[in-house]
């Protein structure tokens, strides 16, 4: 993944320009490189205070394992010996280049090293800091709804942390996901940003029923037994699920395979169900139709379920076994149900 | 005297280039220790809150 690779190169070869380099000295270039090389060994110790603090603050207590702690340094040094002998390697060349070094030793002014600030991990420091509570012993439903309250907030950054890790942030995520689901196939790396982005979304509503003093969730309209807990329990599965990390053999993989395109029409079932729940009185019969959709992924029979010659999920959900490509329906029902 | 200027950026380039690979992948490695450390974290918060939650509804 090219963004992969980009997010890892946030230090690169900072060439002045063309005209500039004609007039760049040995020793100026030099500066200039053994400068990004010290800047990018920055980056070590920025990351690893970041990852530190975050750690600290959704636990306290929590702290690098041993075997993490020797890997980290191993890590460390290794980078520390390729720095310096990349720059000594570099500086060698200097004392080749006199004429070039005794006007440069007037007119070099020290580059200096670009130090990239992770905002994100600082904002999102502050955010948990704010948001950290002493865990205590929960006993009145009060203290159980803050226990809720706290697993929603440390779900609802889990997810956004995963998402700003792989594409920059929440936002962008949402831009590449929509674009990439219109054009009608999803890698890998997109089923992650679906699962994150619509865990993200349920668990933000959940915060705002909680802090709206909602006692629990039954009230919703369908008579769902569904609680707080049950629905935060399943955002926490479909967060932990979808963790990319775990699945690098397939982030190359284009062609999805019908269980990823099941997966992925389940979440858009699900999302169309939670966005139009409180038309469905206006709306019965389209509204229906994404629950039958529904029933057909769940019961996958092959009256229900089979792939195309094109390789999409089908789904037949009335009474003539007429097959419908899924992904298509819903999006129509979608619109017919938002007014478009 | 050109040609040794250009030989000489050019192996400056080349060594350049080698070492900043070598730190790119050294970075990628420490940041995959780094996320897997903050998961097992993540997972440890959770894991507390569940426990804790289930105890308050028994």
């Amino acid at each position: 993944m090219d963004f992969e690779k980009n997010k890892h190169d946030a230090v690169e070869v900072q060439k002045p320009p063309a005209e500039s380099r004609e007039k760049e000295s040995f020793r100026e270039k030099i500066n200039r490189l053994v400068g990004n090389i010290g800047a990018k060994l920055v980056e070590f110790s920025q990351q690893r205070k970041s990852y530190e603090s975050s750690m600290e603050n959704t636990n306290p207590q929590a702290s690098f394992t041993q075997e993490e702690q020797e890997k980290l340094s191993a890590i460390e040094s290794s980078a520390q010996a390729e720095a310096e002998k990349t720059s000594a390697s570099l500086q060698e060349f200097e004392s080749d280049e006199p004429t070039e070094l005794a006007r440069a030793q007037d007119s070099v002014v020290e580059q200096p090293v670009e130090v990239v600030t992770d905002i994100k991990a600082e904002e999102l420091l502050k955010e948990e800091k704010a948001a950290e509570q002493t865990p205590e012993q929960p006993k009145t439903p009060e203290e159980r709804l803050e226990g809720l309250k706290q697993k929603a907030g440390v779900l609802a950054e889990k997810a956004s942390r995963n998402l700003t890790d792989q594409f920059g942030s929440v936002e962008a995520a949402k831009t590449v996901y929509e674009s990439r689901n219109k054009k009608g196939y999803l890698t890998p790396v997109m089923h992650f940003a679906a699962a994150n982005l619509s865990a993200l979304e349920k668990v933000k509503e959940l915060q705002e029923l909680m802090e709206q003093g909602h006692e629990d969730y039954n009230f919703h309209p369908l008579n769902s037994p569904k609680t707080f807990e049950s629905e935060l329990n399943e955002m926490e599965q479909k967060i932990d699920r979808s963790n990319f990390g775990e699945m690098p053999e397939a982030m190359g993989a284009f062609e999805e395979t019908k269980e990823q395109q099941m997966e992925k029409l389940t979440i858009r079932v699900d999302e169309l169900l939670q966005k139009y729940e409180g038309v469905s009185s206006q709306k019965p019969i389209d509204y229906d139709e994404v629950r039958k959709i529904k029933e057909a992924l769940e019961k996958n029979s092959e009256n229900s379920v089979r792939v195309n010659k094109n390789g999409k999920v089908e789904v037949s959900y009335h009474p003539l076994n007429m097959f419908v490509v899924a992904e298509d329906t819903l999006n129509k029902l979608d619109k017919v149900l938002s007014g478009n | 005297m050109s040609d040794s200027k250009s030989d000489k950026n050019k192996k400056i380039d080349e060594i350049y280039a080698d070492g900043m690979a070598k730190l790119n992948e050294l970075k990628t490695a420490y940041q995959q220790i780094l996320a897997a450390a903050m998961k097992r974290v993540d997972g440890e918060r959770i894991e507390e809150i569940n426990q804790r939650l289930l105890k308050n509804s028994q």
